[in-house]
C-alpha cells in the first residue's frame, strides 16, 4: 500500500536539496510555497517551472501591463488588458503612510519562511560570523544588521537582515560632523526572491553574505545588479 | 633503517557556495590528486560560465577581489587589481558621485585604465561563490 502521508516542509525542503545534489546544482533548488509567486534570475533552468507569470488574485486573462504608486492621490494605479485585449486602468487605494502595505510584506514574509531550512541558517551566521569584526557581529547577531564602510567608494552600508541594504553617505564631504544621508536602498537576492516579500530564497544570512561579499569584492557590480528601492516604499522596509 | 619518504603538504584551497539548502556549501580545492584536480578545474570553470561570481580573499582582513577568469591548466584565478593612482585618468566617478549626480570634469569622460592582473592559486586560497542574482 502507498504511503499517503503528507508531507511536510521538513520533507519538502530534503526533497529538493535531493533533487538539487543530484543535478549538481551547487546554488540549490527554490522551494517553491503555494499560492505564492516567485521570481528567479532570467534564464534559471528552472524559471518556466517554478515562476508564475502573474500573481494568484489576477484573472488568468488578464495581462499586467505596468503598475506603479502615485505618491499624490495614495493609490496604486495598474494598466492591464483584458480577455478582450482592451487596455484599462485599476485605481487601487492605499494608506496613506502605506503601513498596511509594509505589514503585507510582514506578514507574507513570516509565510513563506517555511521555505527555509534552520540548519542552513545556523552555518550561513557561521560563516558570516567569520567575515565580521566581533563588535559587527554583535550588532547583527542582537539586532541583524550592521554597519561597514566600503574602503573603496567611502560609502556606509547598512546590511540588515531580511529587508534591502541602505546606503549612507555624508551630507557633507570631508567633514566628520556631518549627518549621514540615505543614497540609495539596495535589493538583491542570489538565485531568486517571493515576490510581495523580503524574502529571498536563500536563507535571509546568505542574502546578508551576498551583499556583503560583492561590496566587499566587486561595488560597480553591486550597485549594477541590484534593484534600488524608494525609501518610502514598502520594499525598502524602512 | 628504512629511508622514510616525505610527502610535502599539499596546499588546499576552499570554495565556498552560497547555497538554498544548506546555507553555505564548501568545495576542497587542491592538487592533492588527479581527480580532485580535475574536479576542482572543472567546477570553477562551470561556474564562471554559468555566471557566477567568485570573490577571492588575497589576505586575511584585506579586501576581496573578484575572480575575472581562471586558468584550468595551472589552478590560477586571475583578478584585476586596481590601477595605481598615479595611473588614473582625473575624475573618474566612483558609484557614490555617480548616483550623487556629480558633474563631471569639461571634457568627455576618460575610460579608465585597465588595472593590473594578478594570478592567485586556487589551491591555496579561500574563495566565496554567488550564483546569479535577481534584484528583489
Amino acid at each position: 500500500m502507498a504511503n499517503t502521508a503528507a508531507l511536510g516542509w521538513a520533507d519538502v525542503r530534503r526533497r529538493t536539496q535531493a533533487i538539487s545534489d543530484a543535478l549538481g546544482i551547487w546554488e540549490g533548488v527554490p522551494v517553491p510555497v503555494p499560492d505564492q509567486p516567485m521570481r528567479l534570475y532570467p534564464g534559471h533552468p528552472l524559471e518556466g517551472f517554478l515562476v508564475a507569470d502573474k500573481p494568484a488574485s489576477v484573472e488568468p486573462f488578464w495581462t499586467i501591463r505596468n503598475r506603479w504608486y502615485c505618491a499624490k492621490r495614495n493609490v496604486l494605479v495598474w494598466i492591464y488588458d483584458d480577455e478582450h485585449g482592451v487596455r484599462k486602468h485599476y485605481i487601487e487605494p492605499t494608506a496613506p503612510d502605506r503601513s498596511m502595505a509594509r505589514f503585507d510584506f510582514w506578514l507574507t514574509t513570516l509565510g513563506v519562511s517555511v521555505a527555509w531550512d534552520t540548519e542552513a541558517e545556523a552555518v550561513a551566521r557561521s560563516r558570516l560570523k567569520g567575515m565580521l569584526t566581533p563588535y559587527a557581529w554583535r550588532c547583527y547577531d542582537l539586532t541583524g544588521s550592521f554597519l561597514e564602510t566600503s574602503t573603496r567608494s567611502r560609502a556606509t552600508y547598512l546590511f540588515r537582515r531580511l529587508r534591502p541594504t541602505v546606503v549612507l553617505v555624508p551630507s557633507k564631504r570631508n567633514d566628520e560632523n556631518a549627518y549621514m544621508k540615505c543614497l540609495a536602498v539596495m535589493c538583491l537576492h542570489p538565485i531568486g526572491f517571493y515576490e510581495g516579500t523580503w524574502a529571498g530564497v536563500m536563507v535571509p544570512t546568505d542574502d546578508v553574505l551576498a551583499h556583503l561579499t560583492m561590496v566587499r569584492g566587486d561595488e560597480r557590480l553591486f550597485w549594477r545588479k541590484a534593484n534600488q528601492h524608494r525609501p518610502d516604499s514598502p520594499e525598502a522596509g524602512l | 633503517m628504512s629511508q622514510r619518504t616525505r610527502r610535502k603538504a599539499q596546499p588546499v584551497g576552499s570554495l565556498n557556495v552560497l547555497s538554498v539548502g544548506r546555507g553555505d556549501l564548501k568545495l576542497v580545492v587542491s592538487r592533492r590528486s588527479p581527480r580532485e584536480l580535475a574536479d576542482a578545474r572543472q567546477v570553477i570553470t562551470d561556474m564562471l560560465h554559468k555566471g557566477y561570481a567568485i570573490f577571492v580573499e588575497l589576505e586575511k582582513g584585506q579586501p576581496m577581489e573578484r575572480v575575472t577568469a581562471f586558468d584550468p591548466d595551472r589552478l590560477e584565478y586571475i583578478i584585476e587589481l586596481p590601477p595605481a593612482a598615479a595611473d588614473q585618468p582625473a575624475a573618474q566617478p566612483a558609484p557614490l558621485e555617480a548616483a550623487e549626480g556629480a558633474q563631471a570634469t569639461s571634457g568627455p569622460p576618460m575610460k579608465p585604465k585597465r588595472g593590473r592582473r594578478q594570478r592567485v592559486p586556487a589551491d591555496g586560497a579561500s574563495a566565496i561563490a554567488v550564483g546569479r542574482t535577481a534584484g528583489g
